[in-house]
């Protein structure tokens, strides 16, 4: 019966929105005519239109985007986490480190990426390197509180057991910060396509074909492109689904065993 | 060099030991031996140093003044020997309890084949064989201690040091762990330190209590406990129990 609703529900109202969607365009239409009506508010169709004519650029775009998106976000998983090992490693380390670290933190991004595509060129490089400085930050935050707020009476078991401090970090501190982790790969998984977007913006060029999906944007804003612009905002959405789908997908693979954040139901 | 063992020599040895952290003084010269086989409790007001002084026998603090051994050891060498039950059952909620289990003797290297075994026999011992699968979220407070107990047990210790491990379980749960305790006691023979705030179960498990007073911890009173070796659930109705555990209620209210 909830499952029903769960689906029923969202289907209305999905109706609803479409059926007030097309009587404010179709209003609009009335009173501006349809030419102006279409680059303003398109009908739900229109748009369908536009994406099924564009299909093939904006694949490609949207190709672009996802891979910028990757590689950033497991650049931004994977140093994060050897940092925060590092920062967690010793206490002088994290002193002197972690405030600069938040310094960075505190700058918008969008600032440094006129920088970026100074430094590194238009493209690619810099707009995996603006996702990268986007998801970097939450990793790198959630995983040195896990890491260093390990459970005191565990440390002291371990202390009992005579373990190495290799033991300590692999047995006990890397999987008790695991949780902590995942949160900021779920963070950074859902700033990752946002910020391949933004680097377009900023640095995308069209060098070898077409550019990502910040490009397109840009290229149809020009144009006047209204229900193209409406038809990349769906194919955006759509990536920045599938990303934290499969982020989420691995944070509950993960954790379902012992974690309270997964763990829907008790067994007995 | 090699020392032979004397069987007079205490197992643990608590000479003028102090412990301050900073200027307040916790513990306060401290003199106590306990033979091989002896079961300890200590009991005494809330904030009076009994987890303070277990933790020094366990090494886990270092005593600011005085000296205390284990067989003649610096308690940090002689970890090998001991084994520390904690207040909660401080398990890895991202280990099966079997696995949980092994910990110890993974930590200390054991061949997984020869842990695994040692793993089982001792939670058949503690009667948890049916659970060998489950995560710690899925048991009981109770069952939680059972494996934690078993945990201790794997390395076969000489010393157990257990800090108020049934505080938080309910009397039916806690008089069937202490009967179970004894009973795993009779056939190990090893030596316990036991912090509880309950009369009643120091009286149930140990052959000395020792009361503590508060600020700062010092050795109020060593009460012998003069009751059978064996003992079961049925001892809790004699009247020489509860008369004794009356008197170790006089003398916690005494040290206040």
């Amino acid at each position: 019966m909830n499952k029903l609703k769960a689906i029923f529900l969202p289907f209305i109202s999905g109706i609803l929105l479409l059926g007030i969607w097309y009587s404010v365009a179709f209003v609009y239409a009335k009173n501006e005519g349809y030419e102006v009506q279409r680059i303003v508010i398109p009908f739900p169709h229109q748009i369908v239109e536009a994406l099924w004519d564009e299909r093939a650029i904006l694949w490609i775009a949207t190709r672009q985007t996802a891979f910028a998106a990757l590689v950033g976000f497991i650049a931004a998983v994977t140093f994060g986490y050897v940092l925060s090992m590092l920062l967690a490693s010793a206490v002088w380390v994290k002193r002197s480190l972690y405030p600069w670290i938040l310094v960075l933190q505190m700058t918008p991004v969008v600032v440094l990426a006129p920088i970026f595509v100074l430094w590194i060129g238009q493209g690619l490089p810099s707009i995996t390197a603006i996702t990268f400085m986007i998801g970097f930050f939450p990793v790198v935050a959630n995983t040195t509180m896990g890491l260093i707020s390990t459970d005191r009476n565990l440390i002291e078991l371990f202390e009992m057991s005579n373990a190495s401090k290799t033991q300590e970090i692999a047995y006990l501190r890397v999987p008790y910060a695991m949780p902590y982790f995942l949160t900021g790969m779920k963070i950074a998984g859902t700033l990752a396509p946002i910020g391949a977007i933004a680097g377009d913006l900023f640095a995308g060029s069209s060098q070898g074909g077409v550019g990502g999906i910040g490009f397109m944007v840009i290229l149809y804003n020009s144009q006047v492109k209204v229900p193209e612009l409406f038809a990349t905002a769906f194919v955006a959405c759509f990536l920045g689904f599938i990303f934290v789908g499969c982020v989420n997908w691995l944070h509950w693979m993960l954790l379902k065993n012992w974690h309270e954040s997964v763990r829907a139901t008790d067994i007995e | 060099m090699l020392i032979p063992p004397n069987p007079d020599t205490p197992l643990v040895k608590i000479e003028n030991a102090s412990k301050c952290f900073g200027d307040t003084i916790v513990l306060d010269r401290i003199n106590f031996s306990a033979k091989k086989g002896d079961f300890v409790s200590l009991v005494g007001p809330s904030g009076c140093g009994k987890s303070t002084f277990l933790k020094l026998i366990a090494g886990l603090h270092l005593a600011s003044e005085g000296s205390v051994t284990i067989d003649g050891l610096d308690p940090k060498n002689a970890r090998e020997e001991m084994a520390f039950i904690f207040q909660d059952a401080n398990l890895l909620p991202w280990r099966r309890v079997l696995s949980n289990v092994e910990l110890s003797s993974q930590l200390r290297g054991v061949s997984k084949r020869k842990r695994q075994e040692t793993a089982r026999e001792v939670l058949e011992l503690v009667g948890l064989s049916h659970a060998l699968r489950h995560f710690p979220w899925q048991l009981s407070g109770g069952m939680k201690m059972r494996v934690s107990i078993a945990r201790a047990l794997t390395l076969s210790p000489k010393l157990l040091l257990l800090d108020e491990p049934f505080g938080a379980l309910d009397e039916m749960t806690r008089d069937k762990l202490n009967e179970d305790l004894l009973r795993i006691k009779a056939r190990d023979g090893w030596t316990a330190f036991f912090v509880t705030h309950s009369a009643a179960e120091a009286v149930f498990l140990s052959n000395q209590i020792i009361v503590l007073s508060a600020k700062p911890g010092r050795i109020a009173e060593v009460i012998n406990v003069k009751l059978p070796a064996f003992r079961d659930a049925d001892l809790r109705e004699t009247s020489e129990y509860l008369r004794q555990v009356a008197n170790v209620s006089r003398s916690i209210r005494k040290a206040h």
